[in-house]
């Protein structure tokens, strides 16, 4: 066993020890950091990411988020609630590894979900984004190094990113709620300092929608891993080259927020609907 | 940097064995001209793993071994089994066997690799001559090394272009010419992805050759690279690429590739 996998299955059998449900549940969210449409489940158990043993080789103690397993209804899921960033110096192989623990409990479909800024001048701030397929514009990607056949092929096909059927479904239901959404194609850059506006000009002309930070090496480890994936983005910030301002943080922030509320009973009714 | 007495005790190896006269032409095997060993006639086959401070190659459908020999009468030097970026190398190792064929004194390089078309008039299993290439590894082997004389603007020999399409022609095999654009990997490109580098001036992208050009050009040699295209990476009609397929293709094109490498060799002035 590499030991890569050693560390995979240390971490999920801690996760399993923790486990408050009879089953583990094979769907699974991962977004940012405590966003407000998390209230719409139920949290069972909170596990702090800092207590799941082994520790990065850069250290855990400063990463900030939780495995939250979490009820809806007659459903139980598993929420990662918190990214591990690229830009708060953590490896690309450190943000797959919750990608491949959620695999060995057991997950066969994650639905992520980012804060985003769009480059597309007729997206708005304040909105949701589904995305369709993204573009690694990061420098690095997760699997880079030798790679354990175990977990996933050495050259996985990206044609089927985002699941395509999944995705269909989405969007169906979507427009059955009568839910504003943006259709996107996702550019993942580094951060943490925000877009110049030629860098926006760029991101536009090969073909970005929507820009974020986290989304990326985590879509590459699960199509490795075999995983059926689908993504939104929270839309927070206008990144349209051609009228770039600078926005404050609370303006983010309520753009957000504002995003949040009207996606937080969708969410919850398209993760009841989920087969 | 591999320093100096790396390469040296690499040197002296090599030197060890080879009592010979030195090979002038250096080859790096990519997918899809394995099948040129065949027709080396060999003098020596090294095993990497013997060879101190050489790279071991991880990939399983690659060899790994430095083969001393000559082809349509002229000696060369051929590497069966490269290193990628993919793999986890610094680009200090992926060209290690390139600053050891500049310190042998080798003059010229062929470089071929498999890699997916980007531009809509290319075929499955056609070749095409490497014009120029974009590197988006965003590294080099010269980063914190200094670099001797480093000039991108025409990585690829000029005149052996010219010489590749002449060989071309006369036997009759069909050949493309266009820029190569070098991702990460190991994964394939996304749909996004392949219609960016389109956009972006490609024609064809793959995950390799561009270390190894960039530090034989350094070291003042003439590189010639060679693609088979295996693949179309065309992002509106984009379907799953099978590896098998990948290979299945390349197999396809060998005969001609291994043609075209053969003549190239028999005509090169060295």
């Amino acid at each position: 066993m590499t030991e890569q996998k050693k560390k995979i299955f240390e971490s999920a059998n801690f996760l399993k020890g923790k486990n408050p449900f009879k089953k583990i549940s094979p769907f699974a969210i991962v977004t940012y950091y405590n966003p407000s449409f998390i209230k719409a489940f139920k949290i069972v158990k909170r596990v702090s990411y800092k207590d799941i043993p082994p520790p990065f080789s850069s250290g855990n103690e400063k990463l900030n988020g939780d495995v939250l397993f979490a009820a809806h209804k007659n459903k139980n899921l598993i929420i990662l609630n918190g990214h591990v960033n690229y830009y708060d110096g953590y490896d690309m192989n450190d943000a797959a590894h919750y990608i491949y623990v959620l695999q060995a409990l057991g997950v066969a479909k994650i639905l992520f979900i980012d804060e985003v800024g769009h480059l597309n001048p007729r997206f708005k701030a304040g909105s949701v984004a589904l995305i369709y397929d993204h573009i690694n514009l990061m420098g690095n990607n997760p699997l880079i190094g030798e790679n354990d056949n175990s977990i996933g092929p050495r050259f996985p096909d990206m044609s089927n990113a985002y699941d395509e059927k999944w995705t269909a479904d989405i969007e169906k239901f979507l427009i059955d709620k009568k839910f504003r959404f943006y259709p996107s194609v996702y550019i993942g850059v580094t951060g943490p300092e925000t877009e110049t506006e030629a860098e926006c000009r760029l991101y536009r002309e090969i073909g970005a929608d929507v820009l974020g930070y986290c989304l990326v090496p985590e879509n590459i480890a699960a199509v490795h891993a075999g995983l059926s994936c689908a993504a939104f983005g929270i839309i927070s910030r206008e990144l349209v080259a051609d009228r770039l301002v600078e926005i404050s943080e609370e303006e983010k922030l309520s753009n957000r927020q504002k995003a949040e509320k009207s996606f937080a009973s969708i969410l919850a009714e398209l993760v009841s609907s989920i087969k | 940097m591999p320093d100096r007495r790396a390469v040296n005790d690499t040197i002296s190896f090599i030197r060890g064995l080879i009592t010979d006269s030195l090979p002038n032409i250096g080859i790096i095997l990519g997918t899809g001209l394995g099948g040129l060993v065949k027709d080396i006639h060999i003098t020596h086959k090294i095993d990497y793993k013997d060879i101190p401070h050489f790279p071991v190659s991880t990939v399983e459908s690659h060899h790994g071994y430095l083969i001393f020999g000559t082809i349509a009468g002229k000696n060369c030097v051929i590497m069966q089994g490269r290193f990628h970026f993919y793999e986890g190398y610094l680009h200090d190792d992926i060209t290690y066997p390139v600053q050891v064929m500049a310190a042998l004194g080798l003059k010229n390089l062929i470089i071929s690799n498999a890699c997916g078309g980007l531009n809509p008039i290319f075929h499955k299993a056609d070749l095409m001559i490497m014009r120029d290439h974009i590197n988006f590894h965003f590294t080099t082997p010269f980063r914190g090394n200094g670099y001797h004389r480093y000039c991108n603007r025409h990585p690829y020999d000029r005149d052996l272009i010219n010489l590749a399409e002449g060989v071309a022609l006369e036997n009759e095999i069909k050949i493309q010419k266009g820029v190569y654009l070098s991702l990460h990997g190991p994964h394939l490109e996304t749909r996004a992805e392949y219609h960016m580098v389109r956009k972006l001036g490609a024609d064809a992208v793959g995950m390799s050759t561009i270390p190894e050009a960039l530090q034989a050009v350094n070291h003042n040699m003439k590189v010639i690279g060679l693609s088979i295209i295996t693949d179309m990476g065309l992002p509106d009609i984009l379907k799953p690429a099978a590896l098998h397929e990948i290979l299945e293709t390349a197999a396809e094109a060998e005969p001609n590739l291994t043609l075209l490498t053969e003549k190239i060799i028999e005509k090169m002035i060295v």
